[in-house]
């Protein structure tokens, strides 16, 4: 099971929503979409759960098109929306119950899949509660149920760790990872980076409709981390390491940052490691040595201007 | 138990779960007991309040009757369609409808199941009065056949206000646009069941004419498929073929309804014309607002076979298939309706609603052509241009009157001032025929490209893309 979007694009009006996105990944792994809010993120769920259609371009489930077979792509997809559901005089187990009669399910293939549900996301014990009466997190657990109904290959999911507790977001994220290792290939998008990078295999940065980078953190990491950056915190002679420091010809800048010598280096982590040799050998006694990285949120606020459309 | 599953497996999900919020609703419950309540209270006052001369009475069942069916009919034609259709209003910013749509499920289905819900409702509440109702049996005064009759002229009007209402909810309207125009729906659903009682009770005395059940009957026959069907093209995604439905059908309606009234000739047919000119005239406004390139899901539903295609041209979404459909619908009524008109009344009489469609067609052409090549577009998206056809047509109606007030303030209406009016035609039906003729033609040219376009991208995906390649 492969997710590809093709250049994908829609118009809202004078607003160009998507201009053109690209990206694929294979089923096993959970991909965020990360971008500002009205960044595109949610036209194209939107446009890949089949409720949209798209201006230009093709997105395929399994090599099947969302435009030319959209109900055949229903099959394959779970969508999981920001919004929760609210019902005051539905319980839990009706509102799964409506929806696996909604996907046409009957008899004992119904009861089974709904036990699996129940099973999976844990709301056994609060079946015949109203939906309105549930926590947030229930309310989650409850409507990524209803999206594996029909057990989807692919899952969609619009912030789904919006307004959950922390205990929530734990919860959610082992549901996703048992998920991913069920072969489930899961787009999720969300402003929360730190829960991004714990959860996903790979990001998608969005930003006016354009996709501004995609792939592993690791790989956008790389990409975007073209110099190396060391911190050092000398136990004394700071300024004499300094010198030493700029006298290396790979050095390309220092400068110090609460109590910490930053320096740019034009290499790999080789030279980081000629750098410390060097320091050792000329007898500096070091607190720390260590290589600066970049993280999901400096990647994000390095990437993008914040633009709206 | 097998049997109950079986059964349960069948029925349509939103009917289940309908059913499941009515038993659960405290305000449904509520809306009930309080039903119940007011038909004791009613009874009560009513049998405590008889005079002594009751057992020599005749009119007692009567007037309890009276009473009893104007609570029951006002209960349920409010308290129905409200709680039918006031939950797809709240669901709007939810994503309920979404997740409905991208399940299996059908519109149709949701829809037909909000109806048979509601249906069931009805005979709930019914029941509840039924005792009471017999009651008035005894009373002397009226018979069964009567109270059953006004029983089920209920049940149609709160099925007919449903599905009006569910039409409502589902409009491309905001949300506070929807709740103000929902609030005034319900209001004028007070007019309704007041007007019925009225009329049953007035018509007690020589008993209720036939042609009164015949009326509300062929109003529910054609309203309720016409309702519904078009409930259910709102409900529809927006990139499929809303237009289908609610086209067939109202075509359905036309056609049987046409047939029985130009055999039944006079009347009949003259109320057959006016209701299709003008319904047709307010069609073209509304195809003014649908989108003029069909998207690629719906144009996979187009016919390959050329043969076909053209046929199918007027029943698809778009501004040119909404105006040749109703035109044709336009052009049949009037050719049929001339064809066997029995006197010169009425030829004059259908003739002159030829430049009053003739007008709506001319205006809903110009508020395209605006939309499109002038500032207006800026704010008024494809889809409201139906309301610029409206505005330009009491710009059309008004600004002639002003202008000749103020030109010669003395002088009263003169046909120059009210070309272009589609409510004065009917004093001079031919000059009013060539202008709206020329104005047609006019807009016509000046949207030439925009309407080729149209014909020319009504074509299957591959065909298009043949074509593009050829090109």
């Amino acid at each position: 099971m492969k997710i590809k979007v093709q250049q994908l694009r829609k118009v809202f009006g004078k607003n160009t929503a998507l201009d053109g996105i690209s990206f694929s990944f294979d089923s096993g792994h959970i991909f965020g979409f990360v971008g500002p809010n009205g960044a595109g993120k949610t036209t194209t769920m939107r446009i890949l759960s089949t409720m949209m259609e798209p201006d230009g371009g093709d997105a395929f489930i399994d090599g099947v098109s969302v435009v030319q077979d959209p109900e055949q792509v229903r099959r394959h997809v779970g969508f999981v929306p920001d919004a929760l559901p609210e019902h005051k005089d539905i319980t839990v187990s009706e509102y799964l119950d409506f929806f696996a009669r909604a996907y046409g399910m009957r008899g004992m293939r119904r009861r089974q899949a709904l036990d699996n549900i129940v099973e999976f996301t844990g709301v056994g014990n609060m079946l015949d509660k109203t939906l309105a009466a549930l926590s947030k997190g229930m309310k989650q657990r409850v409507s990524v149920g209803r999206a594996l109904l029909n057990d989807p290959a692919v899952i969609l999911m619009d912030e789904p760790a919006a307004g959950l507790d922390p205990r929530a977001r734990i919860e959610l994220r082992e549901l996703l990872n048992v998920l991913a290792e069920q072969k489930k290939a899961i787009l999720m998008s969300s402003h929360i980076l730190s829960e991004l990078t714990e959860i996903c295999h790979g990001v998608i940065i969005i930003e006016q409709g354009r996709i501004l980078e995609t792939g592993t953190v690791a790989e956008i990491k790389k990409r975007l981390q073209a110099t190396l950056k060391l911190a050092i915190r000398p136990l004394d002679r700071k300024e004499e390491v300094g010198r030493a420091l700029r006298q290396l010809p790979k050095v390309e800048g220092l400068h110090e940052e609460a109590g910490e010598l930053v320096v740019s280096v034009d290499g790999d982590e080789q030279a980081g490691a000629d750098i410390l040799t060097y320091l050792v050998q000329q007898g500096f006694r070091l607190a720390e040595f260590r290589q600066e990285s970049m993280d999901l949120e400096d990647i994000f606020m390095s990437i993008t201007k914040g633009g709206v459309q | 138990m097998m049997r109950l599953d079986w059964f349960s497996d069948r029925i349509n999900p939103v009917v289940l779960r309908e059913s499941r919020q009515l038993v659960r609703s405290r305000f449904a419950v509520g809306i009930m007991m309080l039903f119940l309540a007011i038909m004791v209270v009613v009874s009560g006052l009513y049998v405590v309040s008889m005079n002594q001369n009751a057992g020599r009475s005749f009119t007692h069942g009567q007037e309890l009757f009276g009473i009893l069916s104007a609570v029951m009919s006002l209960a349920m034609i409010l308290f129905v369609p409200a709680h039918t259709a006031l939950p797809l209003l709240l669901q709007r910013n939810t994503s309920g409808m979404d997740l409905l749509l991208i399940s299996t499920i059908r519109p149709r289905a949701i829809i037909w199941g909000k109806m048979a819900a509601a249906f069931w409702m009805t005979i709930l509440l019914l029941s509840v009065s039924m005792p009471f109702m017999l009651f008035t049996v005894l009373l002397r005064g009226i018979g069964l056949f009567e109270v059953l009759a006004s029983m089920a002229t209920t049940v149609a009007f709160v099925m007919v206000a449903t599905a009006g209402f569910l039409v409502l909810v589902n409009l491309p309207f905001s949300r506070v646009m929807l709740w103000l125009m929902s609030v005034g729906y319900i209001m004028q659903l007070f007019i309704f069941p007041t007007v019925l009682s009225s009329i049953l009770l007035l018509g007690r005395r020589g008993g209720v004419p036939t042609e009164y059940y015949i009326t509300m009957a062929s109003l529910v026959a054609i309203s309720l498929p016409i309702l519904t069907s078009l409930a259910i093209a709102l409900v529809s995604p927006a990139v499929s073929n809303r237009a289908l439905g609610p086209r067939v059908t109202i075509t359905v309606c036309w056609l049987v309804s046409g047939i029985v009234c130009l055999i039944l000739k006079n009347d009949a047919s003259e109320a057959w014309l006016v209701l299709s000119m003008i319904g047709a005239s307010i069609a073209m406004l509304v195809s003014a607002s649908e989108p003029s390139v069909p998207s690629q899901r719906v144009r996979r539903s187009i016919p390959r076979n050329p043969l076909l295609r053209l046929p199918a041209f007027p029943f698809f979404s778009g501004p040119l298939s909404g105006w040749t459909w109703c035109l044709l619908i336009g052009f049949v009524t009037f050719l049929a309706c001339h064809s066997t008109a029995s006197s010169i009344y009425s030829i004059n009489f259908f003739t002159e609603f030829v430049p009053f469609m003739l007008y709506f067609l001319a205006y809903s052409l110009m508020a395209a052509f605006l939309r499109r090549v002038t500032f207006i577009r800026r704010f008024c998206p494809e889809s409201m241009t139906w309301l610029l056809g409206g505005f330009l047509i009491a710009l059309g109606c008004i600004l002639p009157f002003i202008a000749n007030f103020i030109i010669d303030p003395t002088s009263g209406p003169d046909l120059l001032w009210e070309l272009g009016n589609p409510f004065a035609v009917w004093d001079d039906p031919e000059e009013h025929q060539v202008f709206a003729t020329l104005l047609c033609l006019l807009l016509v040219l000046l949207n030439g490209r925009w309407l080729v376009g149209q014909l020319r991208s009504f074509r299957p995906p591959q065909a298009v893309q043949d074509a593009e390649g050829a090109e």
